[in-house]
């Protein structure tokens, strides 16, 4: 064993050290919820494999027990990790912000501007947690706290949007926190308002920050209105789901309410709303689909301006599932509009079935005259596998990604 | 051949089994003329037989039987192997029942495992090799403990075992394939900047906007990329293009200004960067890990001292301070004492509080000698510090107006400062006590070489004896000290703190130092 806990303990007696149990672990990956990327999945296991483990230490303390909460509830957690990284505790009036980080050589408290300058987001303690989630013993440890007002006067880096206050600041026994807490707590952080969003704004900028899968978006906007967006629950929760397609199985019952929403919230439509009944009809004669195997077809127009087609063109996702429950693929990209049997793709413009792994599974191109391209064959996946699409013409790629 | 693989899986793995079993059974394998495998239960005939002498010599032993109460049975053999007052014969009996209680945990996590990672070209030796690894683990009754006192409920003792031994598989798996902690680029990501640019220079890149270039391109490949399914695998060619979007969008701008940097960058670029970060990385691979760095240094739970230049004027500045911190909590003194006779009425506190403030053991051997896990004495103590603090709450409301979390982290390490001389005063008549008892000549050597700090060939030469004879007469005088302060506590505690000999030495070399000559001479 290379990494011996106990020595670790004994090396800093006065860090809180909890131990992260393989059943903590397992549950927390198992309860994790749906990220739109691995970077964001990652940070969202490092967090919550966090929350629970210091809960559950601060539930078996019996003179710090008391009205807990988990800020602003767990269920709006995934829709936090999926942009920033951080989590709030309430212990009565007193709101903790822990900050995790699996940074070997920890020498600084980098806190995202998010949680010091967003109101009701804003913390009166912020607390260092160090994490190291591989290996076989797996542990956390809250190594240093500080308050608001400390966070506020430290380095402010401008391109990553956090403050970093050194650990020679910091106070590393989190006794010190009870205690101030109880005894003497400091002022409550006083943090400026933010400015009101222009409600008209929201759907671009929606449109905008949804379209970035690959990375959080948070850098993307000015702050203020960046903070305005997350402040708000309905907003994030929109952006949230725009970013998150739910699982292909799911992709086929039209009564699951919340799942439909979710995928027409990423711009998804129905075959039929967009090409109309006629082309339905075509559509299932080309896939011979017999009664028992249920299909169906959705539709993203892809934006205009991305790819040079006069009348814009969609990524059709053909989906089957056969008698043992396997969900077939068949993506297609084709022209829109009421003329677009005459009108064709791009010349060069490829569609590409990405694993998870990154490796191309399968790509076709658009020749002179094509109005549709689509991959040979209906292809698979293991359920929970994640694919991505890409449409690439030229230096222009647009990506949607799937989890079957 | 996954099929076929998968099935022939199945038949290594045995039955459930029935709580009577689980003490006392093993797993054998058998194999039918068709060649196929499978399993049986087979009764130790010894193991029974102990537990029914268990159940009919102690009454606690049978309630837990009878009440199958699986966690209480454990700790029961765990208490036994680890008693060395009781026979050896009956310690192994105890490590036989923990090994059969793990016999069905550890074959379920080699199933596990062997689903995720067996070897197509040869599953017969990864299963093998599994099963060799979960065997060690369950004959290692130690190991069992550690694992045991990481159980906090949930899904049931076993599969909290099979869990654990899973986790100690896929360890080794890990180890053998680069993979989980062992795998670049968790390693990658991990690195701070600082240790990272650190290791650019050394690798000769001195251009600062360059080593700039390869953090960020760092930062951008993990703003974009993390471990896939349950694996770190390789960025992919999309990664990189992400990466240098990323960085494209939200680095450039800054790092252009004032470097030859005025271009997007491409993703073979980016990768390029990262690269050199990886190879920065390889060249010193025992730096990467704080923590490894630690457990190599550690020694059997020593505190680390902190690495510092010892400055004359900063140490007097510091003497002063603890002397006026000092000063300012002698009038408290009695509402401390007030408090840790409250905090001593309970449990095992005093044990905790004497061990730990007294003798100076670390909270591994204290819960060694109370059956807890050391995280547990931590917590403990982290308790009583946080009550006699509170016990002088309108003290620290006049006396810290200011609130400064660094003030109240001071005043802890003065409750501290204050136990140890409170537990320690009742050991110093003790050693006094003991020394006394010491012959002239130990004495004096003691003086000489602890107090004076006189070299021991200039003590050997003014005795006119050879230098190991110093040494001999020295360690046996120390092992004198500490039998007698080991004998005082164990009478006064109920404890038997033998095994801690060394730490008990310790601290009497120690003590031996820190008294004032005059009160030795007073002795001698």
């Amino acid at each position: 064993m290379i990494l011996d806990l106990d020595k670790l303990i004994a090396a800093h007696p006065e860090h809180l050290w909890l131990e992260l149990s393989p059943e903590l672990r397992e549950r927390t990956w198992e309860q994790l919820g749906n990220y739109a990327n691995d970077a964001a999945r990652w940070r969202a296991y490092v967090n919550a494999v966090c929350l629970n483990a210091f809960v559950d230490w601060l539930q078996h303390e019996e003179d710090l027990a008391e009205a807990l909460l988990v800020s602003p509830g767990r269920n709006a957690l995934p829709n936090i990790w999926d942009f920033v990284s951080g989590f709030a505790i309430e212990l009565g009036e007193t709101r903790l912000v822990l900050i995790a980080s699996e940074i070997y050589d920890i020498e600084e408290i980098s806190v995202p501007q998010e949680w010091v300058d967003i109101p009701g987001w804003a913390g009166d303690y912020y607390l260092g947690v160090q994490v190291q989630l591989e290996g076989d013993e797996c542990w956390m440890r809250v190594w240093g706290v500080t308050t608001h007002a400390q966070v506020k006067q430290g380095n402010y880096d401008r391109i990553e949007r956090t403050y970093t206050v050194q650990k020679e600041e910091l106070t590393e026994s989190i006794n010190a926190l009870w205690l101030s807490r109880e005894i003497c707590p400091p002022p409550k952080p006083v943090v400026a308002m933010l400015p009101t969003i222009d409600a008209a704004e929201v759907p671009g900028l929606l449109q905008q920050l949804g379209q970035l899968r690959s990375y959080s978006p948070r850098l993307e906007l000015p702050f203020t209105k960046w903070a305005a967006l997350l402040y708000s629950e309905d907003y994030r929760l929109q952006l949230y789901r725009r970013r998150l397609v739910p699982p292909l199985s799911q992709w086929f019952d039209m009564d699951q309410l919340p799942a439909v929403q979710a995928i027409r919230a990423s711009g998804w439509q129905l075959y039929r709303e967009v090409f109309g009944a006629v082309e339905v009809g075509a559509l299932a004669r080309r896939f011979r689909k017999t009664e028992s195997e249920p299909a169906i077809s959705w539709v993203k127009r892809i934006d205009g301006e991305i790819f040079p087609s006069k009348y814009g063109i969609a990524l059709v996702m053909n989906l089957m599932r056969d008698q043992d429950g396997i969900i077939w693929i068949l993506p297609q990209v084709r022209t829109l509009g009421a003329i677009e049997r005459s009108v064709c793709l791009p010349e060069g413009l490829q569609l590409r079935v990405v694993d998870e792994a990154g490796a191309t599974f399968d790509e076709v191109r658009a020749g002179r005259a094509s109005n549709m391209i689509q991959l040979d064959d209906w292809f698979n996946d293991a359920p929970d596998s994640r694919l991505i699409l890409e449409i690439v013409y030229q230096d222009t790629t647009v990506k949607e990604s799937f989890v079957i | 051949m996954l099929y076929q693989t998968k099935v022939m899986c199945h038949q290594l793995v045995p039955p459930p089994r029935q709580f009577q079993q689980k003490f006392t059974d093993f797993a054998f394998s058998l194999e039918t003329e068709a060649g196929r495998r499978h399993f049986r239960w087979i009764k130790d005939i010894e193991l029974e037989r102990n537990i029914k002498r268990y159940q009919e010599t102690d009454p606690v032993f049978c309630q837990w039987w009878q009440g199958q109460d699986e966690k209480a049975l454990l700790q029961y053999f765990i208490d036994i192997w680890q008693d060395l007052a009781r026979g050896e014969a009956e310690r192994q009996l105890a490590k036989k029942h923990l090994a059969a209680y793990l016999e069905y945990p550890r074959y379920r996590a080699v199933e596990q495992r062997y689903e995720t990672f067996r070897d197509f070209a040869a599953p017969e030796e990864t299963w093998e090799k599994y099963q060799h690894i979960s065997l060690v683990m369950a004959q290692n009754p130690d190991l069992i403990t550690k694992f045991y006192h990481r159980y906090r409920g949930g899904k049931g003792l076993e599969m909290h075992f099979q869990l654990e031994i899973e986790s100690e598989i896929r360890e080794e798996y890990y180890r053998e394939t680069g993979e989980g902690k062992y795998s670049d680029w968790y390693r990658l990501k991990n690195t701070s900047d600082r240790l990272l640019k650190q290791k650019l220079q050394e690798l000769g890149r001195v251009d600062e906007w360059k080593i700039a270039c390869c953090l960020k391109a760092k930062q951008a490949l993990f703003a974009v990329y993390g471990k896939t399914g349950r694996q770190w695998m390789p960025p992919s060619g999309r990664h990189y293009q992400d990466a240098a979007a990323y960085f494209n969008r939200y680095y450039l701008p800054e790092i252009g200004e004032g470097s030859n940097l005025k271009q997007p960058i491409s993703a073979d670029k980016c990768e390029k960067w990262i690269n050199r970060c990886l190879v920065a990385l390889k060249l010193a691979p025992k730096c990467v890990s704080a923590s490894q760095i630690l457990s190599e240094e550690a020694e059997d739970g020593e505190t680390i001292p902190p690495f510092s230049y010892s400055d004359p004027e900063q140490d007097l500045v510091a003497q002063e301070e603890a002397e006026k911190r000092e000063k300012a909590l002698e009038p408290l003194t009695e509402l401390l004492a007030q408090k840790l006779s409250e905090l001593e009425g309970e449990n095992t506190n005093q044990i905790v509080l004497m061990l730990r403030y007294g003798l100076g053991l670390p909270d591994q051997a204290i819960g060694d000698q109370i059956g807890v896990h050391q995280t547990t004495v931590l917590y403990r103590r982290q308790q009583f510090h946080r009550e006699l603090v509170r016990s002088l709450s309108d003290w620290v409301q006049c006396h810290h107006p200011d609130r400064a979390l660094l003030e109240l982290a001071a005043l802890e390490d003065d409750i501290v400062a204050w136990l140890q001389s409170h537990y320690q005063s009742r050991l110093h008549p003790v050693l006094f006590a003991a020394f006394s008892r010491l012959d002239a000549d130990s004495s004096e050597f003691l003086r000489q070489a602890y107090i004076l700090e006189t070299d021991l060939t200039d003590i050997a030469l003014s005795y006119n004896v050879k230098v190991a004879a110093v040494k001999g007469q020295l360690a046996s005088s120390l092992d004198q000290l500490s039998s007698e302060l080991i004998s005082w506590v164990d009478s006064n505690f109920g404890l038997s703190i033998g095994a801690k000999r060394k730490k008990v030495l310790a601290y009497v070399e120690s003590w031996i130092r820190q008294v004032p000559e005059s009160d030795i001479l007073a002795d001698i």
